[in-house]
């Protein structure tokens, strides 16, 4: 089968449609109004990207290539737009030329709509042009199911408010006709008039009491419904995979767990119950109005399309100029923070009044915008309201003729304008009822999102047993978080049981990206890592991070003791072993000076101990683990000298006997290494002792120069 | 010492201290057969070089560093327009290859959803769609240009917002600031 993506670029870098297949080990570039360009894949030593600035090309390399890439050959050329894709075309070629297979083209990652060719917005697998509204419907439905009785007892509570309420005109009504006018013509009763307003009173009273009610039980289901939805949103996020939370901010997540859960439950709450009494109160009133006088009603209904579709521009309109309003509060409000923030290089370079200029400006033309905002609501809002209103005008002159000419009571023509309230609030409602809806349903988006998500690195259905008793074996393994720019290649190494490796390079030559594998964060595009002869993805993820221990220079302490954060790692171990795990790790006498030991509180994020305190404290915690396999991910980097001599001490013994794989720009940190392994732009370039790599004079001699010559600089 | 410092210790060598500006009497350029820009300087061959602009909004045209493949920095072109005629006509075309940033010429429509911004426009009579998210990062405006950049990197240019049409400019004015 023939594997095929769009490139749409010319060399010179008009725009085109152009189509790149590959197809019986034979690559063709094929573009309008231009002859086909073939490539074999035989003759091919890879495909390479190259990225640009909002472009990109498609290179081949050939077998025995030069090394300064001079005869590569361009294959095609491409916008941003196309990068993802052509980068998963370079992998199944490069796949077909290392192995001889050919790998379907996986496209699904893409996040463009298949239907209208947009971009799904960011952290949305679904496109919001094209969702399907009834998937989101059928979705809710599922989760209020449990909710339903209680939701139908609210129902019949709001129907009950909406009834009594519908009584006060019906009485008021009945007062002017019978009484009032009738009193005039037939003496009437004092008597009546205090028994009709008393009822007002009570229809009103039960009215307000039902709504109370109803309130109260809404109120109840929405919070219940987005406890639920919390905790499943949670649940998912604790469960997802790296990858995929690296598609997502912190932020981004965590306002899935609160805010998007937060909207549903407002929506709820506040337009739900609303939507459904002010729905019930329009038909009601409706028929009512209708029964009193067709005509008039016709009246009222003239304009309110026209009415509807105001309403509808202006909240559109004004939203536009609002938010335009809010950016550039915002940017105000940053300058002024960047200010504050950066006072000390204001005054030290004396641009006090450059800064003043800037922070005047934008202010001035946050006034200007916000005057004209301002200006446009209070000259457009109440013109609005009236036309909301209008049709009360054609109710008055028309009715008032039909009362004065006896086709009507005053009384009917009373309760007639009463019941126009009740019909022009829902309306008013209605107008702004899309966009809340656009909100309810983009944070319902947003959930299901999570819900839904397929996790990227799953157990197999049938796990092995997780014995780590043996060599890690690297072979072949490819990797990269983006299609178009692998990380790792062609990596292939056998690290023999309790060895220490050194992992060195330049920054972003693919250390911590090997790690990350290492550790299972993500699974490798080709090739494969081996323990004791078993593929890491044939293990259960948790019974082998269980026997892994991490130590990275970004340390995270969660809220609570010293003791709590050091026993995270095995929650029933006892105080004993706890203090041992700290006294291994150099931790133990800077606990016992302070006043509360190891109930020490760390505060957020540890903020209470200094840099090599936390530090300490995590390799305390790792010790703790007792694990396996170990990793110190640049663990000491961020520590001055003789915290760093005491952590190294930690490290040395926490090392002993286990696999380790430490990475550390400074050298000198890693001379206890086993073997050095020199990562080079994604490939093992140098393997050896620190005595060995010396001797070849290669890239580690060339770093340990440099950091020597640094070091010089720096005394 | 400052851990940065060191992480930097690599790449600080006495080379890449230095930095040389080169005239068209020591450096020339050439195009290859593949197609790729390749320049002699001081009577050394370099088969294949990259151009990269220091300041591609405000001189374009100014302070190009030339790199080998792998990024190395071999000189600095202070003025392309030091250069004949026939070697600024080599210059622009490797830099309308590394740079690529379409005028847009019109702007039908910009649809709101959820924080992102789908512009449909024209470049040229080409019709082309985009997103932008976070409109404070994405859409810069200079005196006279506006720079677009879109989810995936691309990067569209109004050149000079009076030319397109009124229409146009109403529909974009409200996301400018």
């Amino acid at each position: 089968m023939a594997e095929r993506v769009i490139f749409d670029l010319t060399p010179e870098g008009l725009l085109l449609d152009g189509t790149l297949t590959f197809e019986d080990g034979v690559i063709t570039a094929a573009q309008d109004g231009q002859e086909e360009r073939s490539f074999h894949a035989e003759g091919l030593r890879e495909l390479t990207v190259r990225m640009y600035v909002g472009c990109g090309q498609l290179e081949a390399v050939p077998q025995h290539g030069a090394a300064d890439a001079s005869d590569n050959t361009v294959i095609c050329r491409f916008t941003m737009a196309r990068a993802e894709a052509i980068g998963e075309f370079c992998k199944v070629v490069n796949h077909y030329i290392a192995t001889g297979r050919v790998t379907a083209l996986s496209l699904a990652d893409l996040r463009v709509c298949p239907k209208c060719g947009r971009r799904y917005a960011k952290g949305l697998n679904v496109c919001l042009f094209c969702v399907d509204k009834g998937y989101l419907v059928r979705r809710t439905a599922g989760l209020a199911k449990p909710y339903l009785k209680q939701m139908s007892l609210t129902a019949v509570l709001v129907t009950l408010a909406s009834a009594a309420s519908t009584l006060v005109p019906v009485l008021n009504a009945r007062l002017v006709d019978t009484y009032f006018y009738g009193g005039l013509k037939q003496g009437g009763g004092v008597k009546g008039v205090w028994l009709t307003v008393l009822a007002i009173a009570v229809a009103q009273l039960a009215a307000q009491a039902l709504r109370i009610l109803s309130q109260r039980r809404s109120n109840k289901i929405s919070c219940a419904f987005a406890a639920e939805l919390r905790g499943l949103v949670y649940d998912k996020v604790q469960r997802l995979s790296l990858s995929s939370m690296s598609r997502k901010t912190a932020g981004d997540l965590m306002k899935r767990v609160t805010r998007d859960t937060q909207t549903v439950r407002s929506f709820i709450t506040e337009q739900g119950i609303y939507a459904l009494e002010k729905l019930i109160m329009f038909v009601v009133v409706f028929a009512i109005l209708v029964n009193i006088s067709p005509l008039l009603t016709f009246l009222v209904v003239i304009p309110v399309p026209l009415v509807a579709f105001l309403i509808s521009r202006f909240w559109k309109y004004i939203h536009v100029r609002y938010e335009k309003q809010w950016r550039y509060d915002s940017r105000s409000n940053s300058i002024l923070h960047d200010i504050v923030r950066g006072i000390r290089v204001v005054k030290t370079f004396g641009s006090e009044a450059r800064e003043i200029e800037k922070f005047d400006r934008t202010c001035a033309e946050l006034a200007r915008i916000s005057a004209s905002n301002e200006h446009f609501w209070a000259l457009t809002f109440p013109f609005l309201m009236f036309l909301v209103g209008i049709g009360e005008f054609f109710v008055l002159i028309v009715g008032g003729r039909l009362a004065i000419e006896g086709r009507m009571t005053a009384g009917e023509l009373l309760e007639f304008t009463l019941f126009l309230t009740y019909i022009y609030q829902p309306l008013r409602w209605l107008s702004s009822l899309p966009r809340r809806l656009g909100e309810v349903q983009t944070s319902l988006l947003k959930i299901f999102e999570v819900l839904d998500e397929q996790e990227d690195v799953t157990d197999a259905a049938e796990v092995k047993p997780c014995d780590l008793d043996g060599d890690i074996v690297f072979d072949n393994v490819r990797f990269g978080y983006k299609p178009y720019e692998p990380v790792l290649r062609d990596v292939s190494l056998t690290v023999k049981k309790g060895e220490m490796i050194g992992l060195v390079g330049h920054s972003g030559a693919g250390k911590s990206t090997l790690i990350n594998l290492i550790m299972r964060l993500y699974d490798t595009d080709e090739g494969s890592i081996r323990i004791n002869g078993v593929d890491l993805r044939e293990m259960s993820q948790q019974a082998y991070r269980e026997k892994i221990g991490v130590v990275f220079q970004e340390t995270f302490l969660f809220a609570g003791t010293i003791y709590d954060n050091i026993a995270y790692a095995r929650p029933t171990a006892d105080p004993s072993e706890v203090i041992a795990a700290a006294k291994a790790a150099n931790a133990h006498d800077f606990i016992m000076k302070t006043p509360d030991g190891y109930n020490t509180v760390v505060g957020e994020n540890g903020h209470n101990l200094s840099g090599g305190e936390r530090q300490r404290v995590s390799i305390a915690r790792a010790i703790l683990r007792n694990p396996e396999i170990l990793i110190l991910d640049e663990a000491t980097s961020a520590l001055d000298p003789e915290t760093e001599g005491q952590i190294q001490e930690a490290l040395a013994r926490l090392v002993k006997g286990r696999t380790t794989f430490a990475i550390a720009h400074r050298l000198a940190t890693l001379k206890n290494a086993d073997r050095l392994v020199v990562i080079e732009k994604g490939r093992i370039a140098e393997v050896g002792t620190h005595r060995d790599l010396l001797l070849q004079n290669g890239i580690y001699a060339g770093l340990i120069k440099a950091q020597r010559q640094t070091s010089k600089f720096s005394q | 010492m400052n851990p940065s410092t060191q992480l930097s210790a690599a790449s600080i060598t006495p080379e890449t201290l230095s930095t040389e500006y080169v005239s068209p009497a020591v450096c020339s350029f050439y195009e290859t057969p593949g197609g790729f820009l390749g320049m002699r300087l001081n009577g050394e061959d370099y088969p294949r070089v990259v151009l990269t602009r220091a300041l591609p909004l405000s001189l374009p045209e100014s302070y190009l560093c030339i790199t080998d493949v792998d990024r190395k920095e071999l000189c600095i072109i202070e003025n392309a327009a030091d250069f004949p005629e026939d070697q600024q006509a080599l210059i622009r075309k490797e830099l309308s290859q590394r740079y690529f940033c379409p005028d847009v010429t019109a702007i039908i429509a910009i649809k709101e959803k959820m924080g992102h911004f789908y512009f449909d426009v024209k470049v040229g009579d080409y019709p082309m769609s985009f997103t932008i998210r976070d409109l404070a990062k994405n859409i810069r405006c200079t005196d006279d240009q506006i720079i677009l950049t879109d989810v995936d990197g691309n990067r569209f240019l109004i050149s000079d917002i009076g030319r397109i049409d009124k229409k146009s400019r109403r529909k974009l004015e409200p996301y400018l600031y």
